[in-house]
């Protein structure tokens, strides 16, 4: 398995699962709560719940336990929010 | 004790992978591997819900939940969408997120049936929701 678009190599994407994603200007997105074929489900609150598909090509990189992907926040609340 | 070493010796005589919980857990991941690669586009705890139902309880109603995603780039017609899934199933979606994300509450809702529906529509990217054993006109995230 890997992220293409930044030649990220992730043997293992379910060791992703509990770790926190951040956007390219440094917002939290929330945290990965599950691992599908493409996508990573990312969910962030704590009573009302947003979540987020995440595309794996979109993983910039993995830094000290924190993911890191190469949209910003505003991308990501309008493109990959789905709840 | 007797009948617990003889207990111990045959797991350990009915495989030699490993013990039985070690073989299980190999064969769990393969399952969830495998139906990741069949349902690409269903959340997994969903489909593993979907089918521990519909396996275990042959009366099962096909009680469900579905949070449908559409692709955010194909910027599709959700209006369209709901009359869509109002002409095949009688349920009117309610918008959860504009543009993006549908939730309707079914009856009838099957694993064949979740299949068609994802192959019937290009624009769903996902599908996700919950699974109940008795219908539910709750829409609380437990269904």
């Amino acid at each position: 398995m890997e992220s293409d678009r930044n030649n990220l190599i992730i043997e293992d994407w379910q060791s992703l699962v509990n770790k926190p994603v951040y956007s390219s200007n440094g917002n939290d997105i929330g945290i990965v709560r599950s691992v599908q074929p493409e996508f990573l489900i990312t969910s962030y609150g704590s009573i009302t719940q947003d979540r987020y598909l995440i595309p794996k090509s979109s993983v910039q990189s993995i830094k000290n336990g924190i993911i890191y992907i190469n949209e910003d926040s505003d991308f990501v609340e309008q493109n990959f929010k789905f709840e | 004790m007797e009948n617990k070493n003889f207990t111990n010796s045959y797991s350990r005589s009915s495989n030699n992978n490993g013990t039985a919980a070690e073989r299980l857990k190999s064969l769990y991941g393969h399952f969830v591997a495998e139906s990741s690669k069949l349902f690409p586009k269903v959340d997994q705890k969903l489909l593993l819900d979907m089918i521990h139902l519909e396996t275990s309880y042959k009366d099962w109603e096909g009680s469900v939940l579905l949070k449908i995603v559409y692709s955010s780039k194909s910027k599709v017609d959700t209006t369209k969408k709901k009359e869509e899934i109002f002409q095949l199933y009688q349920k009117m979606p309610d918008e959860v997120i504009e543009g993006r994300t549908l939730r309707v509450k079914l009856i009838r809702m099957y694993i064949k049936n979740l299949e068609e529906l994802i192959t019937s529509d290009r624009d769903i990217e996902f599908v996700t929701g919950s699974a109940t054993l008795a219908p539910s006109d709750s829409y609380s995230d437990s269904a």
